[in-house]
């Protein structure tokens, strides 16, 4: 019987500290929303895996601008993704205060009238974005299977890959890189 | 005889383990269920209302009876069913999120889990989901006073692993994208 109490008292015991734990998580978490303005919602974080300082094995033709750009900013969008839809409409005014001036958007897409109707939906046709059908480019060439995320490229190779929530948050992380050449930072 | 016996202590060390981190979760989330609200609406189009909120605490609140279940020797085969269902729709989520390509935190231990929720919930998930079936092959031979030391010692060894962003990273902070942003 007092083993059973005794372990029961060790549980209760294992709980408080976890939960206490759990506790200096949230609270950490808070303290970096309330000093950073970093919310759950709004991140700007590096993408796990990204094929740094390597270039395409190859260049659709619509964003040969961006393979000679120094640097260049690629945002990818896919058709599947809910943040993609969030963000997609705040594209066109969110580009004219963007560091970088050379940018494109790819959008992936299972199927090319889903990326179209994206298009339309969204009010993207100025901006002039290049389908990327089944995201094969992406995945294949460049080595990227998530969205939404910003690719920077420096002449063609791969500097960094950024997965964002926010674009002015995304701006801001860019300004305060050495991925941009030092007047614009 | 060697061999069942042996099996049946790893058996044992997945139970401690699922126990472990089902407490470890269910406190995270209880903690906090914002980004787990975030990952189901990003996964599976969930809205995020006070419905969303309440059903992740009452998730929370289910993997912590769990865990206890686990500890409980009369309670453990019942326990071990529901962690392994738990895992199969954690191992479900992961590949969901992982064919839609979502990038949010996964908030699966609360505030604490930043990382993309993907094929590591997935992988997590299945072992979870196989306690069940090893559990019939080689049942845990785990009376109930080592099971509750066992699974204190390794939920706290968890808990302490899991957030060492906040015990360690303050004394080893380096500036926020000081060397370029992945390097």
């Amino acid at each position: 019987m007092i083993e059973l109490v005794l372990a029961v008292a060790v549980l209760v015991l294992t709980g408080a500290v976890i939960l206490l734990y759990a506790m200096v998580g949230e609270l950490a978490a808070r303290f970096e929303e309330s000093v950073l303005g970093n919310s759950v919602r709004s991140f700007v974080r590096p993408l796990p895996d990204a094929p740094l300082n390597k270039s395409p094995k190859s260049w659709p033709a619509a964003l040969t601008g961006i393979s000679h750009a120094r640097p260049g900013a690629l945002l990818v969008f896919s058709t599947s993704c809910m943040s993609c839809e969030r963000l997609a409409p705040l594209l066109p005014s969110a580009i004219e205060s963007f560091p970088i001036s050379d940018v494109a958007l790819a959008i992936a897409s299972p199927r090319r009238d889903l990326a179209e109707s994206f298009v339309e939906r969204h009010g993207l046709q100025l901006v002039r974005p290049w389908i990327d059908d089944g995201g094969k480019w992406l995945r294949d060439d460049v080595g990227v299977t998530t969205s939404p995320v910003c690719l920077i490229f420096d002449v063609g190779q791969l500097t960094a890959a950024l997965s964002f929530s926010d674009f002015s948050i995304l701006g801001d992380a860019l300004l305060k890189t050495d991925l941009l050449p030092l007047e614009r930072r | 005889m060697q061999a069942t016996g042996l099996a049946s202590i790893v058996v044992g060390c997945g139970v401690v383990f699922v126990a472990a981190l089902l407490l470890n979760a269910g406190a995270g989330k209880l903690m906090s269920s914002k980004l787990a609200e975030v990952a189901l609406h990003e996964t599976l189009g969930l809205p995020r209302s006070a419905v969303v909120g309440i059903a992740v605490r009452g998730l929370a609140i289910a993997e912590t009876l769990t865990a206890i279940g686990l500890v409980i020797d009369g309670m453990r085969t019942i326990a071990i069913v529901i962690a392994s269902l738990l895992g199969f729709s954690f191992a479900v989520f992961g590949v969901i999120a992982r064919l839609r390509s979502v990038t949010v935190a996964c908030g699966c231990l609360g505030s604490i889990d930043t990382r993309p929720i993907g094929l590591r919930n997935a992988a997590l998930g299945t072992v979870l989901a196989l306690l069940f079936p090893l559990s019939i092959i080689a049942p845990p031979s785990l009376p109930t006073t080592l099971a509750a030391c066992y699974v204190s010692i390794a939920a706290i060894i968890l808990s302490v692993y899991l957030n060492r962003r906040f015990a360690v990273e303050p004394l080893l902070r380096r500036p926020a994208f000081g060397g370029g942003i992945n390097g």
